[in-house]
């Protein structure tokens, strides 16, 4: 589903990353950790292709880096979900039309629209909220709310952006649990942290970015 | 999509409200300027028109010319391509006219009367450029019966050069204020832009297309321009209406100008609008 292929990426002269290659399969999880600074974010946005390689490729599904279109990059994009540190919600507008603001944007019928968020609503447990305004919820329901965007296009690979970067271990946890469950229906999840007590609680693939390469790390995995 | 950008764009009013509010008085300013300036443009043409209609051609006749000389000469001169109107003054009327405009009557004094008789002749305005003036002029020196062609020509000269100079005056202040109003409206637009900085991210990792992420805000633009447009024509509807008594803007206004004026104070905002929040957008795109 997933494949870098000798990715190399430098910013100003100084290489990022060197010669990358690793390849992800459909409903796989996988952990991705290193120091920050370390290019786990890079990585990340070469997925949803918003920073493109200098030399190598990026294969998703049929999308390849190289050969990407301006009118192919939204299309690629709504098969993935996004999940950020700061959750990224929008602030002066409620739960459900944070989620429905998704849907209208990708011109999804209202039956629809409603259809989905009750179903991801209930997934992320928070029917109950779906009229609060992002400030009254938690930092762990914020980021709830987060999973439930990232999920309501029903995408194939899920990106979690250090996800549990701004919350404390036990909601960490939770969060955790939520990305588990929905790897079991599934959807391939990403999950970028340097929380290694987090990695070592769930025993899967994990890879360690390091100098500019990437490491496997032996917890298991698929 | 069309009812999602129409909703989001209605919506970042209220969300942007001052910045909104800026834009939409630079753009009321400068559509107000605008205006007046198309007013003064047309009403510059209509008096130029009326100045124009005011010269006449006197061709001054000899003495002891024959009824059949004078009838021949008019459908000679009523022939010409230039002649809109013309007028025989016989030598009894010429002395009629003089005695009623000066009230002294020559008779008193002379025992004949020294007034030629006449044609005048108005020109068709068509000759009334480009030196045809002149052309028509000795055109007329030809004729046999004529003693004098009086027609102050130099005048009409300058009237036309200080129409032409204050009509380039007019169209350049109109596209010097059309540019002012742009720059002060593409500058308040990027703050509406960047108040939305989290929603454009969001559609974006979400995956909505580049249109989908412009139009709420090139919707958001025609409506500034619609608002400022309706404002304008407002105004200018109560300020017509408070000096119409003193000067009526609008009466030398043809049929024809005055859907022109109409058209452009209805469209001109909405397209300020489209053609500015376009020019503000270009930068936006699907990366981060």
């Amino acid at each position: 589903m997933l494949e870098f292929k000798d990715v190399e990426v430098s910013f100003n002269n100084q290489k990022l990353f060197n010669k990358i290659s690793f390849a992800m399969n459909h409903g796989e999880f996988i952990f991705l950790t290193g120091k920050s600074g370390c290019g786990k974010s890079s990585l990340l946005q070469m997925v949803y292709m918003n920073l493109i390689p200098q030399a190598g490729v990026i294969r998703l599904l049929n999308y390849n880096s190289g050969k990407i279109t301006k009118r192919e990059l939204p299309l690629l994009r709504r098969k993935l979900g996004i999940v950020f540190q700061d959750f990224r919600l929008l602030k002066d507008r409620n739960v459900y039309d944070n989620l429905a603001f998704v849907l209208e944007t990708t011109n999804v019928k209202s039956r629809e629209i409603k259809r989905r968020i009750n179903h991801v609503l209930t997934e992320v447990g928070l029917t109950h909220r779906r009229k609060s305004m992002p400030a009254e919820l938690s930092g762990g329901e914020q980021q709830r709310i987060g999973i439930a965007r990232a999920i309501i296009n029903e995408p194939v690979l899920v990106l979690a952006d250090e996800p549990t970067g701004n919350l404390d271990p036990e909601t960490s946890l939770e969060i955790l649990d939520i990305l588990k469950k929905i790897n079991q229906r599934g959807t391939a999840v990403i999950f970028a942290t340097h929380n290694y007590e987090l990695v070592k609680s769930f025993q899967t693939r994990t890879l360690r970015i390091e100098e500019g390469q990437i490491v496997s790390l032996d917890f298991g995995g698929k | 999509m069309l009812y999602f950008a129409l909703k989001e764009s209605v919506r970042s009013i209220g969300r942007t409200k001052l910045a909104f509010f800026f834009s939409l008085f630079s753009m009321t300013t400068a559509l107000l300027l605008i205006q007046l300036s198309v007013i003064a443009y047309f009403l510059s043409a209509v008096l130029e028109e009326k100045i124009i209609e005011t010269f006449k051609i006197n061709i001054f006749l000899e003495e002891n010319i024959t009824p059949d000389e004078i009838k021949s000469t008019e459908e000679e001169l009523r022939r010409k391509p230039y002649t809109k109107e013309l007028e025989y003054i016989s030598k009894e009327k010429a002395a009629a006219d003089f005695i009623k405009e000066t009230g002294e009557d020559f008779r008193d004094i002379l025992d004949f009367n020294p007034l030629p008789a006449s044609f005048t002749l108005t020109p068709d305005r068509s000759y009334m450029y480009d030196g045809k003036s002149e052309e028509i002029i000795k055109d007329l020196r030809k004729l046999q019966i004529a003693t004098s062609i009086e027609f102050q020509n130099s005048f009409l000269n300058d009237v036309n050069k200080y129409m032409r100079n204050a009509n380039r005056y007019i169209v350049g202040l109109t596209i010097f204020l059309i540019i002012l109003a742009v720059y002060m409206v593409y500058s308040t637009l990027r703050l509406i832009i960047q108040s939305k900085k989290e929603e454009i991210e969001t559609m974006k990792l979400v995956g909505a297309s580049t249109f989908a992420i412009k139009l709420p805000i090139i919707l958001n633009g025609i409506l500034l321009g619609l608002l400022a447009g309706i404002i304008t024509i407002g105004v200018m509807a109560a300020i017509h209406l408070s000096i119409r008594n003193q000067f009526d803007v609008f009466m030398y206004l043809n049929q024809k100008n005055y859907l022109i004026y109409i058209a452009v104070v209805f469209l001109i905002g909405p397209f300020l609008g489209w053609f500015i929040s376009i020019l503000t957008l270009r930068r936006v795109s699907l990366r981060f």
